[in-house]
């Protein structure tokens, strides 16, 4: 399995929570671009932890019961695909915010 | 052709106050079909659930050959067939085969109505239509066991000797568990059966076993 089939399985997995994910790490990015504080990157940070977990739970309680099998059977795990969309999302707030605070320097 | 043998083991599987299973155990042989039986809420889909790592359990003990399996990676050795759906609704049906490593145009000579399906994504095909695919492409994928949860569910009544042949023919040199309502089915393919009642698995060697765990009543 080559690395096209880990992205398109990874995309098959929680296409619509990545979504969600690029649309509030770059709303956050914009309001922080605007407004260049600090203080904004740690509240839009602290807001995305439970955001992100109610998005999680909602994805996994919607998702078919026995759609995990489909992972499983090619011979992953049931959550690695949740925790690479996981960790994806949160390098992606990482790398858009720096973006935002980039070109303004300290506020 | 290589041996293998499955044992799964005490199995025990609680929801609450409520325990489904308290001893559940299953074994499987290259060459063999094993048949389960059991009522409904018996506990035959969480055993199967819980072997998989899809479900979490108190106790489940699982091992090929004498040696314990890597839950976590188990789907290379263990392809299982759930009684839900398996696939995900917006995949094309051809790239569900090359993910699991089947060739479909053998699957459409066995089927000839999938050859336009080819390109279609599940969501297109009727619930029957892709349950025979999701069947053939478990039964098929490389695996030393294949774990067939109701097959012939949903299946339509003109296909079912095909199955009973692609699982007869697949257990030659596979390990074949299947578990389904259609006593008559299982009973034409299962080289040796179980039945779950009770929270424990129990052999069937005769009728009057399934008659005697309240699986089937008296003639």
């Amino acid at each position: 399995m080559n690395l096209r089939d880990h992205i398109y399985l990874t995309w098959l997995n929680g296409g619509w929570q990545i979504i969600i994910g690029i649309v509030y790490n770059v709303s956050a990015a914009l309001l922080v671009a605007f407004t260049h504080s600090y203080t904004l990157v740690v509240d839009t940070f602290i807001l995305k932890i439970p955001f992100t977990a109610l998005v999680f739970y909602l994805a996994h309680n919607l998702r078919p019961r026995d759609s995990c099998f489909f992972y499983i059977n090619l011979g992953f795990s049931r959550w690695r695909f949740q925790i690479v969309i996981l960790l994806v999302d949160f390098l992606l707030f990482a790398i858009l915010m720096t973006l935002a605070l980039l070109p303004n320097g300290k506020p | 052709m290589e041996s293998h043998r499955l044992i799964v083991d005490s199995v025990v599987v609680r929801f609450g106050q409520k325990t489904v299973l308290s001893g559940g155990y299953i074994t499987s042989s290259t060459g063999a079909v094993t048949g389960l039986l059991g009522r409904n809420g018996a506990g035959k889909s969480c055993m199967f659930r819980a072997l998989m790592g899809g479900l979490r359990v108190d106790n489940v003990m699982v091992s090929i050959d004498g040696k314990p399996v890597d839950r976590r990676i188990i789907g290379k050795s263990i392809k299982y067939l759930p009684q839900g759906r398996l696939l995900p609704e917006n995949i094309q049906l051809h790239r569900a085969f090359e993910l699991y490593g089947v060739n479909y145009w053998t699957f459409v000579n066995w089927f000839p109505k999938y050859s336009r399906f080819y390109d279609s994504a599940l969501w297109e095909l009727s619930g029957g239509e892709a349950r025979l695919a999701e069947l053939y492409l478990v039964l098929m994928s490389e695996a030393l066991f294949h774990i067939l949860d109701e097959p012939f569910s949903q299946i339509d009544p003109v296909h079912i000797e095909a199955v009973k042949q692609l699982i007869i023919e697949r257990s030659k040199d596979h390990g074949i568990i299947v578990t389904d309502h259609n006593y008559d089915a299982i009973s034409t393919v299962a080289d040796n059966l179980f039945v779950i009642a009770d929270g424990y698995t129990f052999p069937v060697t005769q009728r009057d076993d399934l008659v005697r765990h309240g699986y089937l009543r008296p003639q």
